[in-house]
């Protein structure tokens, strides 16, 4: 009876208002990479939305936001000493991962949800560095997980991945922010931002928005050439080197 | 002074690569070589890719043997028809160069083989060159011996095809000479050096060019290879950094003039064994880089670029 009541009760109080949309806004769409580039930062503006699109809180849910670089395939190689000498010996290829990866979070994410949910969604550097290797959704085992983590490792160093568990900042209660560190060794192209609102280990909303890293004028205009009349750019390379080295004669002659 | 490379699309510190580059062309003027096989490890260290390393390091040696080549042709001491039958193989050699070069770049291995070629060259011609200038300081002041074998004919000399060159004062079979010049363009590709180091002994030692004209015909056939060697990167790889390759030909062209002066003052046997442990010391820091247990084992390199 106690528990019919309860039942009752349940359907007929008024349904909380739910966040169930993300609005999301970049600080530039467009980071421009010009010959005295150092670096730079793209910060990402959120706020929780319902149907309605009433401004809702983000205080009970947890947040995170996932930039992702150029997909490439990357290989990772294992040295390993053979006659004495220290060679690659051995390998593994990890298909599509981010050469840029950026996942930041209201939360550790593994107090957010669990292994199998982030190894599903992509959530987190040891997620898409496995994911990369095998679409299988358990642990690696072995030597994978070993190569894995190593792609991991070596990334984190170059600063091209980067997980930050307190990296998304929420602003009174229903505003977040997070900031997107671009390292000066950025890789160029479409970077595509996916953030995620979640509860109790479930994605509730996604949002998702887009930026690019383009080269400035010149930088572009030199790359573009090499890439596309390379037999042009060959010959200037050429002509340039006699250039100089003619030039240095007629300088610096002493005969 | 950081600047943003388009190809290697890593920013680099401005004086330093000049600084270095201005270092390299002292010791490569000093000594007469093009100093590919220290510039190019440089740039390596400083996190230029290899493949755009090798490639913009070759416009900056064909730069610097011009201005060589151009002095030594002012003096009459090139010998053309001996550098283009040198060339005839060089041009083949780079192109099978670079083709290894891609090859053993795809394998994982390119690394290892640059290293391993730069021991066994560099400890080879460094150890040939500190014996025999060692050699030369003891006997200094005895009159050297006539150095010519009388009728020595080894089986170079009983090879067909003998063409004569009149500048070199030789008269040797052209299949020798060919295979010398692929051999020096084929590790050039690879290294991306000149490879005057290789060149030059072998002229002297083994085909008894004289010293006038040797320097000047090896500087013709780099100039030549690596403008080659230019263009097959370029083609092949697109990974020739225009903006990288200007940093290192204004350093080089300048420090070099330095060198020349600092080097004419200095004897030759002198000077050969400042070389002979420049190259062995660069040899044993790539047998280090070998041998020694690296401080990280695992290594990321991109596949396929989707550009």
């Amino acid at each position: 009876m106690r528990a019919a009541l309860l039942l009752i009760g349940l359907v007929l109080a008024p349904a909380p208002a739910r966040a169930d949309g993300l609005l999301l806004t970049l600080s530039t769409p467009k980071v421009v990479i010009a010959s005295n580039f150092q670096g730079g930062e793209v910060t990402l503006f959120g706020a929780a939305v319902d149907a309605s699109g009433a401004v809702q809180s983000v205080e009970d849910y947890d947040l995170v936001v996932t930039t992702r670089g150029p997909a490439e395939t990357l290989t990772v190689r294992e040295k390993s000493r053979s006659h004495g000498l220290w060679l690659n010996r051995s390998g593994r290829e990890f298909r599509e991962v981010p050469y840029f990866l950026n996942v930041l979070s209201s939360r550790p994410l593994d107090e957010i949800t669990d292994f199998q949910r982030r190894r599903e969604g992509g959530l987190g550097l040891d997620a898409v560095a496995a994911g990369g290797l095998s679409n299988a959704l358990t642990p690696l085992k072995g030597d994978d997980a070993k190569f894995s983590a190593a792609l991991r490792r070596l990334q984190e160093r170059r600063l091209l991945w980067r997980e930050d568990a307190s990296g998304v900042e929420v602003i009174g209660s229903s505003l977040f922010k997070g900031a997107i560190t671009l390292p000066p060794n950025v890789p160029f192209g479409d970077f595509s931002i996916e953030a995620r609102l979640m509860r109790a280990g479930v994605t509730v909303a996604t949002g998702a928005t887009t930026f690019r890293v383009a080269k400035d004028g010149f930088e572009a205009r030199v790359a573009g050439l090499a890439e596309t009349n390379r037999a042009a750019y060959g010959a200037a390379t050429v002509a340039l080197a006699l250039l100089f080295g003619w030039l240095a004669s007629v300088m610096f002659r002493r005969d | 002074m950081q600047i943003y490379l388009p190809i290697a699309e890593i920013p680099v510190d401005v004086l330093f690569v000049l600084g270095a580059s201005l270092a390299v062309g002292f010791i490569s003027g000093m000594f007469g070589i093009g100093g590919g096989f220290l510039m190019t490890p440089i740039l390596i260290f400083i996190g230029v890719p290899t493949a755009v390393a090798v490639a913009s390091e070759a416009p900056q040696i064909a730069a610097s043997a011009f201005t060589g080549a151009l002095a030594y042709w002012r003096r009459r001491a090139i010998d053309l028809k001996l550098g283009l039958v040198l060339l005839a193989g060089g041009v083949a050699g780079s192109g099978l160069g670079v083709w290894f070069f891609n090859a053993m770049r795809n394998a994982g291995q390119l690394d290892a083989v640059i290293a391993v070629a730069y021991v066994v060259l560099l400890g080879a011609i460094g150890g040939l060159m500190l014996v025999e200038s060692i050699r030369s300081i003891l006997r200094r002041g005895e009159p050297p011996k006539p150095k010519r074998p009388a009728g020595g004919r080894g089986l170079a000399d009983r090879l067909p095809l003998k063409l004569r060159f009149r500048r070199s004062m030789i008269y040797v079979s052209a299949i020798p000479l060919v295979g010398l010049g692929a051999f020096v363009g084929f590790v050039g590709a690879v290294l991306g050096i000149g490879g005057g180091f290789l060149l030059v002994p072998a002229l002297v030692y083994v085909f008894r060019v004289p010293t006038a004209v040797v320097v000047g015909t090896s500087l013709f056939q780099i100039l030549v290879t690596m403008l080659a060697s230019t263009m097959m990167h370029a083609v092949t790889n697109g990974s020739v950094d225009i903006l990288l390759a200007t940093l290192l030909m204004i350093g080089g062209a300048v420090g070099s003039q330095f060198g020349v002066r600092v080097g004419q003052k200095l004897p030759g046997e002198q000077l050969r064994l400042l070389l002979a442990l420049l190259l062995l010391a660069v040899g044993a820091r790539f047998l280090h880089q070998l041998a020694a247990a690296p401080d990280e084992r695992f290594s990321v390199s991109i596949t396929e670029r989707g550009r």
